[in-house]
């Protein structure tokens, strides 16, 4: 097992050089960069030559006026000599700094997601499974089906909607505007993790409802299995057949899903954040995109693609360890 | 509870959390910002200085007030009365670099823009003069202002800044207003109070420049005594000019000295909180002689759209927002005001037309090019487009359909000649004349029609490129345009394109039509809606032959409109008499009725919302926002806004 993590290990090496060629030329090939929409704003402002000249510089300054191969090496070069990759131009930051200040809350609103749509989603499927075409199935089939049918961003507008009309209470943000500004304090604490459910909850949703799905398609067909028969056939309990036996063989979709889903966990809430104003790395992928910020939306990128690639590794060893019948060669 | 909080409106808080913050946070809140509450309302009105500094002067962390102002201290009118010192003002954002807080914030020029906009008035300059061939102007400094660090504001900050500008390693170069006949400006600072301008030919547009906008106070005011301990010829530790540049952005470090009324002592890794204090030095009293500004702090928290900004409008946690907000909101911010306990004003956007379709006066296409060339065609679309529609559809009829203009406030317009020939401007080829309109199209050699019945250009199928950028209304509008265009047989096919791509376009004069906002209050300092001097609106390539000196872009025909106006402009800048200079525009204004329309407007005079918290007093009882070089509400002095008594020392449970 050892040497298999040690092969796929060192595949991530020409992978990632990969995935960071890609993004990168991906980031280049909308028409214009960072700096046009800088020309465009310094010439509404002066409208004149210096404000060109003053472009002239900035390219110098990014290194924006050398060929992309070039632009590409010295990123590539940077990030590999000092663990710097680059700099954003709209935080005018380094980009380090700037995607660690965002995980935190990051990882915080797409971990409680994380977590709430495998806490859901795994029962649910199963018990829907159990009970197919039994009133409690087509109930919680309906609910999926509309769970999975319903954008996010449009389940976040009848929150705002739902507790501006009905509840008097403002489901923007990850803190009660009076918090904003306070230093970090027990009752800021408090304050988040009351703010915390409600976005988690909703990025939630669309990934708990469509794992049900594959939860329970899993399960019926493990279900349909004849030994399971004989294990029921055998006297053995319910619990015993349905938890032990065939849980144990249906999770295995669930497993590999589980490792495709890591980016997700720093990019999957973009719109809800821009919804709800989270200050998140998937609104900030989003924004970078936009504005072509290239150093930060390639290091986003390169993020989400090792994440992937980690996320791959983990589902594969977790997918080893649970079924035995899996081999390494 | 402390003040600031008995406003919020959040319902949900449990008990228990209410009890937490009262044992741990409360108490942390008896700080400078309360400072208010140790003086009664009338000891208040008294003081000549914020409680908050008089603590700071009473510790002796702080020089007296008299120290702190200069000799001559720039008087600030109020609207309605003196006010109390106290107070946090809660607003939004939308971009990392808080432009709208730098409106607020950054707007301390050496020349101000009057409030209402009818001229300039002194700022920090106290003064200036021009030499009788106007080649020579003088500004004369306020004595004794100080950053907001205390160190003095002299006029070595000017000579920084154009060290900086001839430094070329450094990213400033001159800019354009600093040559004349292509010469170069001599600034030089004979004392420390004093700095001289030296043109070439005659120049009257200089204290005009310098009242435009946070941008020109931010770079030509520069902190030299900061900066230079990032500059690489001094500082061993740095090879170049970048460490000083990103020490030179005032949103993004807090350690940077200001001469604004409000300075940034605190921004969240994240960028999505800022606060700025009050700048103990501000040069600014009211007419009693107390230090301005009233209110002691700022808290700006950025939101990723501006209906956020709505939200927390309407949960009462938004003290004043001048910019950002959407009029579509109107209904909805009305309805809930009472609640949120805000007021909505309606202010004038100052849009001349909102959108205005501008047509490429050097269209790559050389056949579109002589066909958008033809004033029969210009205006044969104009007369096509159903203007009352789009204010019906668009502005719910709050608009005024019209031709496209620059704003009916600028000063340009204050003479009966001028209102004449704004009147004549804004109704020209405005009206909704279908027959007209496909006469005129006839007349530009459009009158063969294709198998579907469009138009065709010298026998070839004809389309217009409508570009768009990604602002509200624009797609909308676009499409109306487009079916009004159909109407006369025109097609259109509308592309929508990110900020960076059609401003890239835009630059290089590789577009057709695209749909822009006019708003220009001055056109001395702005001339781009009127004269083609400029790398942008309808005339890109002339602009780019103009700035360039001839290097780039596309040189007009001698003796052509485009020529003429371009004289015009030269002659503008050496009429050392104002009203002269305002007729010389308004002879540009007549060219355009005569050769125009150059780009076509559909409507105009939309309100621009403010919202405010009832508390808060001496509001500005309006303004003109859209065009930033004026820089409303900063050049409104919203230093001057205060708290009544009710949020400062009310609320006290």
């Amino acid at each position: 097992m050892g040497s298999y993590i040690l092969r796929r290990l060192m595949i991530f090496v020409p992978m990632l050089f990969a995935v960071s060629l890609v993004s990168f030329v991906i980031i280049q090939l909308p028409p214009g960069s960072y700096l046009d929409q800088k020309i465009v704003e310094l010439q509404a402002q002066g409208g004149d030559a210096s404000s060109l000249g003053q472009i002239e510089a900035l390219k110098r300054r990014y290194g924006l006026d050398a060929p992309i191969w070039k632009q590409y090496l010295m990123w590539i070069g940077g990030i590999l000599t000092e663990g710097d990759f680059g700099e954003s131009f709209a935080y005018d930051k380094p980009v380090n700094q700037l995607v660690w200040s965002f995980l935190g809350f990051t990882l915080l609103v797409s971990g409680t997601s994380f977590v709430l749509v495998y806490l859901l989603a795994i029962p649910l499927g199963c018990i829907a499974a159990v009970k197919k075409g039994k009133p409690t199935d087509h109930v919680i089939s309906g609910v999926s089906f509309i769970g999975m049918s319903v954008p996010e961003f449009m389940l976040a507008l009848l929150l705002l909607v739902l507790g501006l009309f009905a509840l008097d209470y403002l489901f923007v943000g990850l803190f009660s505007p009076e918090f904003y500004f306070q230093p970090w304090s027990w009752a800021k604490v408090v304050d988040l993790l009351k703010h915390l459910p409600v976005p988690a909850a909703v990025v939630a949703v669309n990934g708990t409802a469509g794992l049900m799905r594959i939860m329970r398609g899993s399960m019926l067909d493990v279900l349909a299995e004849p030994y399971i028969l004989t294990a029921r056939a055998k006297g053995l309990s319910r619990r015993q057949v349905f938890g032990k036996h065939a849980l144990r063989m249906a999770i295995n979709p669930i497993i590999s899903i589980m490792g495709m889903s890591l980016p997700g966990l720093l990019s999957g809430s973009a719109i809800i954040a821009i919804v709800l104003n989270l200050p998140t790395a998937g609104y900030l992928l989003f924004e970078s995109l936009k504005t072509q910020d290239m150093y930060l939306a390639g290091t986003l990128m390169l993020m989400l693609a090792a994440l992937l690639l980690v996320g791959n590794l983990i589902s594969d060893i977790a997918l080893a360890i649970v079924d035995p019948r899996i081999r390494y060669d | 509870m402390v003040h600031r909080f008995a406003s919020s409106r959040v319902g949900c808080r449990a008990w228990g959390v209410l009890l937490v913050y009262v044992l741990c946070v409360a108490p942390a809140h008896a700080d400078a910002l309360d400072a208010h509450r140790s003086v009664s309302v009338d000891e208040n009105l008294a003081m000549r200085e914020a409680p908050m500094l008089a603590e700071r002067v009473a510790r002796g962390d702080l020089p007296p007030v008299e120290e702190r102002l200069p000799e001559n201290p720039l008087v600030i009118p109020v609207v309605e009365q003196a006010g109390l010192y106290g107070g946090t003002w809660r607003k939004f954002d939308t971009a990392t670099d808080l432009p709208t807080m730098k409106l607020i914030s950054g707007y301390y020029p050496l020349v101000r823009w009057k409030p209402d906009v009818s001229g300039v008035m002194p700022g920090l300059a106290e003064r200036w003069e021009f030499s009788d061939d106007g080649r020579t102007i003088t500004f004369y400094l306020r004595r004794g202002v100080k950053w907001s660090d205390g160190h003095p504001f002299t006029s070595e900050s000017v000579a920084f800044w154009w060290e900086m500008c001839l430094d070329d390693r450094h990213p400033d170069n001159p800019p354009e207003w600093c040559y004349s006949n292509g010469e170069r400006v001599k600034v030089t600072t004979p004392d420390d109070y004093t700095v001289v301008f030296e043109y070439d030919g005659p120049f009257y547009f200089l204290p005009l420049v310098m009242a435009t906008g946070f941008w020109t106070p931010e770079r030509v005011l520069a902190p030299a005594h900061y900066l230079r301990e990032f500059h690489p010829d001094l500082n061993s530790a740095y090879e170049d000019f970048t460490e000083m540049e990103r020490k030179r952005n005032p949103t993004a470090n807090v350690d940077l000295p200001t001469l604004g009324p409000w300075d940034m002592t605190f921004l969240s890794p994240t960028a999505d909180r800022a606060v700025f204090e009050r700048n103990p030095y501000y040069y600014g009293v009211d007419p009693e002689g107390r230090q301005l500004p009233y209110i002691d702090q700022i808290e700006c928290i950025r939101v990723q759209s501006s209906e956020s900004g709505v939200l927390y409008a309407i949960s009462g946690s938004l003290d004043a927002q001048f910019r950002s907000i959407n009029f579509e909101d109107y209904a909805l911010l009305k309805r809930f005001a009472k609640k949120g306990g805000y007021k909505v004003h309606t202010w004038e956007d100052g849009s001349g037309a909102w959108h205005t379709v501008y047509i490429n006066w050097s269209t790559p296409a050389p056949e579109k090019r002589a066909l958008f060339r033809d004033p029969n065609f210009r205006r044969g679309l104009s007369f096509a487009i159903n203007r009352e529609r789009i204010n019906q559809i668009i502005w719910q009829g709050t608009a005024e359909p019209r031709q496209a203009t620059i704003t009916d406030e600028a000063w340009h317009f204050q003479s009966p000649r001028g209102q004449d020939v704004l009147n004549r401007w804004k109704n020209a080829w405005a009206d909704y004349d279908l027959d007209r309109a496909n006469a005129l199209l006839d007349a530009a050699g459009l009158s063969k029609r294709d198998g579907e019945g469009y138009r065709m250009l010298n026998g070839q199928p004809f389309e217009i490129s409508l570009d768009i950028y990604d602002i509200p209304h624009a797609a909308d509008q676009a499409e109306l345009i487009k079916d009004d265009w159909k109407q006369v047989d025109v097609r259109v096919r509308i592309r929508q394109s990110g900020d960076v791509d059609l401003g890239a376009r835009v630059n290089r004069a590789r577009f057709e039509m695209y749909l822009r906002i006019t708003s220009e209050l001055d056109l001395f300092t702005y001339p781009s809606h009127v004269f083609p001097t400029q790398i942008q609106t309808w005339h890109p390539a002339i602009g780019r032959w103009y700035t360039t000196g001839g290097e780039e872009g596309e040189a007009p025909e001698p003796g052509d409109v485009m020529d003429q106006l371009l004289q015009i402009y030269e002659k503008t800048k050496r009429e050392p008499d104002l009203d002269k200079r305002h007729g010389l525009v308004l002879d540009a204004i007549e060219l355009h009725l005569e050769h125009g329309p150059f780009m076509i407007g559909t409507t105009g005079r939309q309100k621009h919302l403010v919202v405010t918290t009832n508390a808060m007093r001496n509001v500005p009882t309006g303004g003109i926002m859209a065009p930033w070089a004026t820089a409303a509400p900063g050049s409104l002095f919203t230093e001057q806004m205060f708290y009544d008594a009710s949020r400062l020392y009310g609320g006290d449970e």
